[in-house]
């Protein structure tokens, strides 16, 4: 395994008590892999990978394991973190247009990652090297020399995705790194980025809001819902036979050149993240909530015979159809 | 809103300086802050708690009656220059076109010349200067950085959804501005008020320092100006000029961290 | 036939630098028709820089046309009376994208429906607006005594929306114009506030003009399509002309970059290598020119008109060159057509 996360919880202080973002969340991911975890706003995706870079602002991270390749990193000290961060796992962040420092050039902004690292180059083979790099993300090397306010939005989500695999990582962190973009952009930056993190063989961990995009990029898919993960596998397997009714819901709400006229919502809003709901957090939405729903909450468990990965947090997992 | 810390120290010593202005010289008799009230040069002590200065005045008495005419300067320079620049803020954010090109050049023209030596020259050439004078010279010189603020700040409200929205349901012009536009700039209006207060005493005290100021008036800038003239530093007089300095530090210090509070809840409103 | 809005062979043009001398052209040529006697939903679709935000504040008459004529109920907008602007005003709508920023901070989440329903006379006091405004929430599935009186920041995107909608809804519009209504609304309620805009137009007869950059959902719900890039009309058609049979290189390009929500559907994701971006929008000729893979010399000489390709459609592409070329509004006019004769 690359990496391993068993019961990460994130808390928030806020002035009207603690909100829990982040709630028991655990999953895997194989090396090469890619996983991708999608929620809607407030389901503590992005905080889950935010957690795992230690760049939170605020919130206190309670994890049971955190392994990276072998490396547990619940204990780690902030100055080997920081060591960490870009040389093992690396973030593409979700605003990278605003990422980027403008007064910058971004062969300096750049060049700030090897010098971070203690790696030292003399002038022209730094140049060489950034001039690889970009040029492996579709760029031409003398991207270098311009500003971020000269780049379109692709370009510098490109140059972020170059930043990222600078020092060679085995872990990607990608946060919506293409919801910004064009339809047409979204498209080539993100076969970008799945070409790099292929020759890298690296692993991938995918933070995305759009189902579609999901099933066509990633092997393994975690659905998240009220800061918990409530539904695990192989992305085909969950598409084909999901088994939590949230998942059902969201795949069936997605807009196709199928359906014209037809219109599949889920009805009602996510939950407080101030407080903690008794049961299912999903159960005031759901059409199949029974009374168990309301007071117990459900673990995640394996819920497909011929898959023993595909896991949902449902009591009625067997009866979604 | 949880008031933050920096504004509430900030409000708290600004607050505990005005009702010292106002309610210190009720108690204080204004004969001893006149010269040759007292005898002159005394050390501190359980008579004169901060000593005598140079021309017999008693020091707690001229701080007591420096204090009100110092911060009237301020607050009156703030207010005038507040008031033509939230003014021509929002026309030239609002209306847009040639009114902003000329409101714009005018305060991009004035903010080029170096202010110091503008109010040297017209302090040098009134006959009698006074606290007014003094305050309308200062504004005159400091509503651009109003102006500057509000017109930015009205651009980026002119844009935003809620002022389209406004546009459909009918409204226009100044009733647009006044119920949609200038409540969501306060902050920012106080934000900046404080600022040119700020502003305004500082080149204040620094004419007065000079000599330029109110002859006639008391002033902290003044003490500090009659400390210097009769050389109280070199005659170890420390009670004559560090008490005014003081004070002026505590001003600027609570209108500081005014500033600063009220930047931060700025921008968190803006961060929502 | 008449429509409540129509756009004639309209240029928008900005000009920026030293005496104006830098144009740069947002809209060419455009002529659409909304609302009329057969009300419908018509999809615009555009990535950014397309020209649909233009195209958006044009309809609202936020944006004056530098060349043609918008009309209003057959009236030139630049020749209407101050009291038919007030009633152009209250007849035609707008939701827009961010459901945050509609709201000012200042007022409590009744004042953007309070306000229009006073200044249009359509509430004679207070009392009667509220009530109005109760209406209107309980039509896009709100509880008014959960909604009024509340702060925005106390409500959710998705219900900040559809009190939006509420808004546009309470004012009796013709014609309400959607400007990315969902796009920053929750997955999971985009279909909801999506079919609250198409019951809008089924059972209110409210024309609706949706501006998106997702085809998806201008598939799911309008009738007609009008695919735009670089302020120029690539092709309009039905619906299912448009998405099923593109004629266009631009719009079989957009298809080809949406997913589909089957992942046994394969999806040629390619390696990224094809960067195909430019920033700058050609002078003349094809806006798409720079871009499309089946480029002609003819393409950026001479930008090509609406081709009648089709009855429901039309392409401006010169490989689909005909003798007859027609407009937006034609096509458009043409689909009412069809569907009062397949409704009778």
């Amino acid at each position: 395994m690359l990496l391993d996360v068993r019961n990460l919880s994130v808390e928030y202080v806020t002035p009207k008590g603690p909100a829990y973002a982040v709630n028991d969340v655990s999953f895997s991911l194989k090396k090469g892999g890619r996983l991708g975890l999608v929620g809607e706003s407030g389901s503590g995706k992005s905080t889950t990978v935010l957690a795992l870079m230690r760049l939170l602002r605020g919130g206190r991270i309670e994890a049971e394991a955190i392994d990276l390749d072998g490396r547990e990193l619940t204990g780690l000290s902030d100055p080997a973190y920081r060591k960490l961060r870009f040389a093992d796992m690396a973030m593409v962040p979700q605003g990278a247009m605003s990422s980027l420092n403008p007064v910058l050039r971004i062969s300096e902004q750049m060049g700030d990652i090897f010098d971070d690292h203690g790696v030292r180059h003399g002038r022209s083979e730094r140049r060489a090297i950034l001039g690889d790099l970009l040029e492996r993300v579709g760029l031409s090397a003398n991207v270098q020399d311009r500003y971020p306010h000269e780049l379109s939005g692709g370009m510098k989500q490109r140059v972020c995705i170059a930043m990222a695999i600078a020092l060679g990582p085995d872990l990607i962190l990608a946060d919506e790194p293409t919801s910004a973009l064009d339809v047409m952009v979204q498209k080539q930056v993100l076969a970008t980025l799945g070409r790099v993190q292929r020759e890298l063989g690296a692993g991938i961990l995918l933070i995305g809001h759009d189902m579609a995009l999901m099933a066509h990029f990633v092997d393994d898919l975690g659905v998240m819902y009220a800061g918990r993960l409530v539904e695990t596998g192989p992305v085909r397997r969950l598409f084909a036979k999901p088994r939590h009714p949230y998942t059902k819901m969201l795949i069936d709400s997605l807009p196709s050149f199928e359906r014209r006229g037809t219109f599949k919502g889920i009805p009602g809003v996510g939950p407080s993240l101030l407080t903690r709901l008794e049961g299912c957090p999903f159960h005031p939405r759901c059409p199949m909530a029974t009374d168990i729903c309301r007071t117990k909450r459900p673990d995640p468990r394996p819920v497909d015979a011929e898959e023993p990965r595909h896991l949902a947090a449902c009591h009625l997992a067997e009866e979604v159809s | 809103m949880r008031m933050n810390a920096f504004l509430g120290w900030g409000l708290g010593i600004l607050v505990l300086l005005i009702l010292t202005a106002i309610i210190g010289p009720m108690v204080a008799d204004p004969k001893m802050a006149e010269v040759g009230a007292v005898i002159p040069r005394q050390k501190p002590s359980a008579e004169f708690l901060l000593g005598t200065d140079g021309q017999g005045r008693d020091m707690i008495a001229v701080l007591i009656y420096a204090l009100p005419q110092t911060l009237k300067i301020g607050l009156l320079a703030g207010l005038i220059s507040l008031g033509v620049g939230t003014v021509l803020g929002l026309v030239s954010g609002f209306v847009g076109g040639w009114v902003d090109a000329v409101i714009r050049t005018i305060s991009d023209v004035m903010m080029t010349i170096p202010g110091i030596a503008i109010m040297v020259l017209v302090a040098a050439n009134v006959r009698v200067m006074t606290v007014e004078i003094m305050a309308v010279i200062v504004a005159a010189l400091s509503w651009m950085i109003a102006t500057r603020t509000i017109r930015a700040q009205t651009l980026s409200v002119r844009e935003r959804g809620y002022v389209q929205i406004a546009r459909l349901n009918g409204q226009s012009g100044l009733k647009l501005v006044f119920v949609e536009v200038l409540p969501n700039l306060l902050t920012f209006i106080a934000a900046s008020f404080v600022m040119t207060v700020s502003q305004a005493m500082l080149a204040t005290i620094g004419l007065e320092a000079l000599g330029l100021g109110p002859q006639d008036d008391l002033t902290l800038g003044m003490t500090i100006y009659w400390a210097q003239f009769y050389a109280a530093i070199v005659r170890g007089m420390w009670w004559w000029w560090m008490p005014p300095v003081f004070i002026i530090s505590l001003i600027f210090v609570g209108l500081m961290l005014t500033s600063i509070g009220l930047d931060s809840t700025v921008n968190k409103r803006l961060a929502r | 036939m008449t429509s409540t809005i129509e756009a004639r062979n309209v240029d928008v043009v900005f000009s920026s630098g030293l005496g104006g001398r830098i144009r740069k052209a947002a809209l060419q040529d455009l002529s659409l028709t909304v609302g009329g006697e057969s009300p419908s939903i018509t999809a615009v679709v555009g990535e950014s820089g397309s020209g649909k935000t233009t195209l958006t504040r044009l309809l609202l008459g936020f944006q004056p046309a530098t060349s043609g004529e918008v009309m209003y109920n057959g009236r030139a907008m630049s020749s209407l009376s101050p009291n038919e602007v007030k009633a152009f005003r209250r007849d035609v709508q707008a939701i827009f994208q961010d459901p945050f920023e509609v709201f000012n901070p200042f007022y409590r989440v009744e004042h953007p429906l309070v306000t229009p329903l006073r200044t249009f006379g359509l509430a004679q006091s207070k009392a009667e607006a509220i009530h109005l405004i109760e209406q209107a929430m309980e039509t896009v599935g709100l509880r008014p005594q959960e909604t009024i009186g509340k702060h925005p920041h106390q409500l959710s995107g998705g219900q900040r929306q559809r009190i939006m909608i509420a808004r546009a809804l309470a004012l009796r519009p013709s014609v309400i114009i959607a400007d990315e209504p969902v796009s920053m609304v929750d997955a999971s309620l985009r279909s909801t506030i999506l079919e609250l805009l198409w019951k809008l137009n089924r059972e209110q007869g409210i024309a609706l003009i949706y501006v998106t950059h997702d085809l998806t959902t201008a598939y799911q719900v309008a009738e007609t399509i009008l695919v735009l890039y670089g302020g120029q009309v690539m092709e309009i058609g039905s619906a299912e002309d448009v998405i099923h049979r593109p004629r266009h290189p631009y719009t079989r390009a957009l298809i080809e970059a949406v997913p589909s929500p089957d992942p046994d559907i394969p999806w040629n994701l390619g390696d990224g290598s094809d960067t195909g971006e430019v920033s700058n929008m050609p002078d003349q000729g094809c806006a798409f020119a720079t871009r499309c893979p089946h480029v002609m010399a003819k393409c950026r000489a001479q930008r090509p008109p609406l081709f009648d390709t089709d009855p429901l459609r039309a392409s401006a592409c010169w490989m689909d060159e005909r003798t007859e070329t027609t407009t937006a509004a034609e096509i458009q006019r043409r689909a009412a057509t069809a569907r009062t004769v397949a409704a009778e």
